[in-house]
């Protein structure tokens, strides 16, 4: 899994290192907290993991929260199997998701951070260790941080077992010790977090792109990509393209175009539809893909969401229902079993979603499919409960005649039940 | 007709028609042979005849009214509780309490061992003897008393007391001495309330001048301001106590006190011995209503004298050869009569669904026309109804108290009677002979 | 008290009396059914869909919050490593204090934990000491003992919790949920499949069912006949082929959908117990 060069045209900061380390960090030291958020926030930072939130308010909230501890932590967990995208950041720009961090723990008020990172990823492992271990060694993090007074530890966590740690409620319990259940929110993290406190949680991509906006300006990442979302987004485009890999995208780009950049389709196949956000994604037909700009808003109005960054080209030769069902079986399979209707919803809408494949599905069914998809999605206390039924909704939707003559209209877009 | 393929109730049948029919052939046949003979003797002995025929059929109804008495109680007592009570067994639950006493029969007639065994084997007799002894006073009607000797009401307690001795007879035989306390507490509660019973009384014979029940009974003759419980309050009142105490029912019934001591001093009997103390209770709850009604409700006597005279007088003899005709066909065409109307009005009613309907209104139209005519033109007839709703409607009240009041302590209820009553008769007496002293000067 | 004696007794002799002709509250069962609540919990009955599956999901939820622990539930866990039980501790002859500790959600007692390890404790406390007897951090402990081990002792996961102070209840819930500690040694060797979406397009999805058939087991479960588990792979190897099929760490980079079949049988062959 390689990086491709992207298109002349889109900004690339996530994979440049900066150009000199730990400026940004003494440019927040300096500024003081109130400033560093109120720059992210005018850049419009929003988080890469899924949620969405402006980084700048979510930071405020934390250090806002009266405590006596405040945490920040680095989500590089990925869930997605199948997505590359935090991995090859780590380990290509550990520099920039590490000073990231140290921003967030001076902004937040921690003296303690913590960088998750899947146990398997042992070269970012190594790497983020390095970068530590230098900037110990250095004064600028451990027990005196820049030469003040105060500490700030940060400690690179490995964990596995779970594809659910990835989920922030559920990597605060994880890095407790603690089963990988979530909790239900508000309270978010931001509020009640690691060990109670308040915690604040990033995706190192939206880590790595701190500094960078610290030693740029908010106005330059303002202007990048999406106005509503600015920036740029790691995705990970595989499947029947030319060219898979890991391209830098700034939001807002249609998803046409990103097929271009990964070389266009593959030859001898033709891209029925795109899997876009990963195992809890929704499938995008063909026609819809010059229509949609890649991004939250843009993404959500046809049913699919950034989610992992994953954007898999299925050509004709697959079969959505059967892809669909082994999809909703994967959700239902990780599920940490913690409510009713994912641990069993998800394993009903995957016996729904085989009846289809075998051709047995009755009237009933897609009526059955549509309502339960409903109740997993209104009570999930995560986005992986939320977005388990989306496989099998969007396919429904944009491929009814795939799933035979027993579904019925398509209905309205489902919506998560977290915003 | 093989034995072994016949129903319980086919085999009744069989062996009761030929029975019944041989018996009533012997019978007739003597009467035919002999009837001459035998009415000559009866005409002779008339008393004793009548003496006689009257306990049979006193005895005979007794243990019905035990019946019917128990089924009122289980009846009356549920629906006061807001239930329905027994409600299965026959319509509405009527056959219950014979179910009950089959029951009674069927258990196992055990004697414990260290009983003392003729006194135990005896006193339910003398309480069953005691009861049904005094039967034989009751005027139900003026031509239908058993013995309206001049010393009817003296004999009435008199072997009414023995029933205490029965009771104590089962508490101290009964080698328990839980069933001798109860013994002793039954005897002492009796004992006690007897001298208010007595002297209750005493009021009514001051004002009679006799003892005789059915004189008793012909002084409330007239309307039903003439009986005694308006002239004697206090003593209905005092005799309405007494006779709850006497006759061990609620709130006096510590002897039995179901939910404190088993059966108090009926504990060691079982089966049979103990239905006869069962049914010597209810038999007794209905003689107390019954002189009680006698004695201050006027008996028999009708609350308003109507003085009609229909004189509907059906000679049968006239009929000849037509009597046994019209009493074949008369239930025939009655049910045909009754049915039809059923059959043709209702299409989901089938023919022999009809027919039984209709057999059943000529059977209650009948009765009730016989009854009327009965009633109207039998004087006994009018009597003895008259004295059986008096009785009834007491026996309802004495099931009302018990559905509804607690039970009084062994020495709150002795007390209330020496304490209280005692001397409220003694009032009664003095005020009684005081008033027939003034009306009298 | 009432002002005149015998009052009291009248007016209860009212009330019956009204009662008397009032309707009466007997249900006449059977012709009439009372009116029962629709999730009355009458009876313990396990109910199935139309199409005659279970519903059942064995998740122990209803054990767990039955408040008298009558239910009792039996089979395997989910990864196929021992059996369960779910009812009084005293009937089932397997990990019977276990049990209760576990449900207990205490901390070991100190008798608990005074009786003789049967392994080398040893390891267990250089472990704690490194980690600083910190409860926190237990999923990095019990991937050390798992490490130092092979697999997480009984005996072990009662000192963790006799030395941290964590409740019991609390380390087994840990080393239950996380999917790469395991509970008992031998099966170590584990076939794994991919199941992200790039594998499932290229036909992991079949080649999971052609293996779960020719070894007669299910994924998640050991293979019954040898020292192997099937398993799911938890992430896409970098640079690995899809369909992804991982033997001991090893991506096996010919198997298919198409030879999934003839690759069982010699793994079966190779791998026999």
């Amino acid at each position: 899994m390689k990086r491709l060069n992207a298109p002349k045209g889109w900004s690339q900061l996530l994979f440049v290192a900066p150009t000199e380390p730990w400026a940004a960090l003494r440019a927040a030291a300096s500024a003081g907290s109130a400033a560093t958020t109120a720059t992210l926030i005018d850049a419009g930072l929003r988080g890469r993991g899924g949620g969405g939130f402006l980084t700048g308010a979510k930071w405020q909230a934390t250090a806002a929260e009266p405590a006596s501890e405040h945490y920040a932590v680095a989500n590089g967990y990925e869930s997605d199997p199948a997505v590359f995208t935090n991995r090859l950041l780590m380990e290509e720009n550990p520099q920039a998701i590490v000073e990231g961090l140290a921003i967030a723990a001076l902004t937040v008020g921690a003296r303690e951070a913590f960088i998750a990172v899947r146990a398997e990823y042992t070269e970012a492992i190594k790497r983020l260790e390095a970068v530590i271990a230098n900037a110990e060694r250095d004064g600028i993090l451990g027990a005196t941080l820049l030469g003040t007074g105060r500490e700030l530890i940060i400690t690179v966590r490995p964990l596995q077992g779970s594809s659910m740690i990835g989920e922030e409620t559920v990597l605060m319990k994880a890095l407790a010790g603690k089963r990988g259940q979530p909790e239900q929110t508000p309270p978010y993290p931001s509020t009640v977090g690691y060990l109670g406190k308040p915690t604040a949680v990033n995706n190192v991509a939206t880590l790595a792109a701190v500094p960078w906006i610290l030693n740029n300006g908010a106005e330059a990442y303002a202007q990048i990509g999406d106005t509503a979302q600015p920036g740029t987004v790691l995705v990970q485009i595989s499947g029947s393209v030319a060219n898979p890999g890991v391209i830098e995208v700034p939001t807002g780009t249609p998803l046409n175009e990103i097929i271009a950049a990964a070389g266009g389709t593959a030859s001898g196949a033709s891209i029925k539809a795109l899997l876009v956000g990963g195992p809890t994604g929704g499938f995008i037909p063909a026609n819809l893909f010059g229509g949609t700009p890649y991004s939250g808003a843009g993404l959500k109005s046809v049913g699919a969401h950034i989610g992992s960054g994953a954007l898999l080209a299925l050509d004709n030769s697959v079969a959505i229902p059967e892809l669909a069902t082994m999809l909703t079986r994967w959700c239902a399979d990780e599920a940490c079993g913690k409510t009713i209707p994912c641990r069993i919803g998800t394993r009903r809408l995957a016996e729904i979603g085989q009846r289809f494949v075998d051709g047995l599905a009755g009237p009933a069914d897609a009526e059955r499919l549509q309502k339960l998809a409903a109740d997993v999605t209104d009570s999930a206390l995560c986005a992986h409960e939320a977005l388990a039924p989306s496989p099998l909704l969007t396919g429904v939707r944009y491929f009814a005649s795939e799933f035979g003559p027993a579904v019925a209209a398509p209905s309205a877009t489902p919506t998560s039940g977290r915003s | 007709m093989a034995w072994n393929r016949l129903t319980p109730a086919g085999r009744v049948l069989a062996v009761l028609l030929p029975v019944l029919a041989i018996g009533g052939a012997l019978t007739t046949a003597l009467l035919v042979a002999f009837g001459g003979a035998i009415a000559a003797t009866i005409g002779a002995n008339l008393p004793i005849v009548r003496f006689l025929v009257a306990a049979v059929v006193t005895f005979l109804i007794s243990v019905p009214v035990a019946f019917l008495l128990i089924y009122m109680e289980m009846k009356i007592i549920a629906l006061m509780n807001l239930r329905i009570g027994p409600d299965r067994i026959g319509p509405a639950g009527a056959v219950m309490s014979v179910v009950h006493g089959l029951k009674v029969l069927m258990k196992e007639d055990y004697t414990p061992p260290s009983v003392d065994v003729p006194v135990f084997t005896l006193a339910p007799v003398v309480v069953y003897l005691a009861s049904f002894m005094t039967l034989l006073v009751i005027p139900f009607a003026p031509e239908l008393t058993s013995m309206g000797f001049e010393l009817g009401l003296l004999y009435f307690f008199a072997i009414g007391g023995l029933s205490v001795v029965g009771l104590m007879m089962a508490g101290w035989s009964s080698f328990n001495k839980y069933s001798l306390l109860g013994g002793i507490r039954a005897a002492a509660q009796a004992i006690s309330y007897e001298i208010p019973l007595t002297l209750s009384v005493v009021g009514i014979v001051i004002l009679t001048g006799t003892l005789s029940l059915p004189k008793i009974v012909a002084a409330q003759d007239g309307s039903f301001l003439d009986w005694f419980i308006f002239r004697q309050p206090l003593a209905a009142i005092i005799f309405f106590i007494a006779i709850t105490a006497e006759a061990n029912r609620t709130p006096f019934d510590n002897a039995e006190a179901d939910q404190e001591i088993v059966a108090g001093f009926a504990t060691e009997y079982s089966g049979m011995r103990f239905g006869f103390f069962f049914f010597a209770e209810y038999v007794n709850v209905f003689i107390v209503s019954a002189l009680f009604s006698a004695v201050f409700l006027g008996g028999s006597n009708p609350p308003i004298h109507i003085d009609v005279n229909p004189q509907i007088l059906i000679d049968l003899s006239a009929l000849g050869i037509g009597l046994p005709l019209i009493a074949g066909i008369a239930p025939v065409i009655g049910t045909l009569l009754f049915a039809a109307p059923i059959w043709f009005a209702s299409s989901r009613v089938k023919g022999w669904q009809a027919l039984i309907a209709g057999f059943l209104i000529f059977g209650g139209v009948s009765t009730a026309a016989v009854g009327i005519w009965a009633f109207v033109m039998l004087p006994p007839v009018a009597s003895l109804i008259w004295f059986l709703i008096k009785t009834f409607a007491l026996v309802f009240t004495f099931v009302w108290m018990r559905g509804t009041l607690p039970r009084a302590r062994i020495d709150q209820l002795m007390g209330f009677a020496w304490k209280w009553l005692l001397p409220a008769s003694l009032l009664n007496i003095f005020a009684t002979a005081f008033a027939v002293l003034i009306a009298g000067s | 008290m009432p002002k005149i004696p015998g009052t009291g007794l009248l007016s209860g002799m009212r009330l019956t009396l009204t009662r008397f002709f009032q309707p009466k509250r007997t249900v006449m069962y059977p012709e009439v059914k009372p009116d029962i609540a629709p999730r009355n919990r009458g009876r313990l009955e396990l109910v199935t869909d139309e199409h005659g599956t279970l519903k059942c999901e064995t998740c122990f939820q209803c054990a767990q919050a039955c408040p008298i622990e009558c239910i009792d539930m039996g089979g395997t866990d989910t990864k196929g490593r021992f059996a369960v039980h779910w009812g009084p501790a005293e009937q089932y002859a397997e990990r019977r204090e276990e049990s209760a500790m576990r449900r207990s959600g205490r901390t070991v007692s100190d008798a608990a934990a005074a009786s003789g390890a049967t392994i080398n404790i040893a390891k267990v406390d250089e472990i704690l000491e490194a980690h600083d007897y910190d409860p926190h951090h237990m999923l990095a402990i019990l991937e050390a003992i798992q490490g130092a081990y092979g697999y997480l002792p009984v005996d072990a996961l009662k000192r963790v919790s006799g030395a941290t102070g964590a409740w019991y209840a609390m380390v087994y819930g840990t080393a239950t949920f996380y999917k790469h500690l395991a509970f008992e040694p031998g099966v170590t060797r584990s076939i794994a499949v991919c199941r992200c979406a790039n594998c499932l397009v290229s036909g992991a999805g079949s080649v999971m069912g052609t293996l779960s058939y020719e070894f007669g087991t299910e994924f998640g479960r050991a293979i019954p006949w040898s020292n192997l588990r099937l398993e799911s792979l938890p992430s896409h190897l970098l640079g690995a082929p899809s369909p992804l099929v991982v033997i001991d760490g090893e991506p096996q980079r010919d198997l298919s959908a198409k030879n999934a079949a003839s690759w069982a049988a010699a793994l079966a062959g190779r791998y026999a117990a």
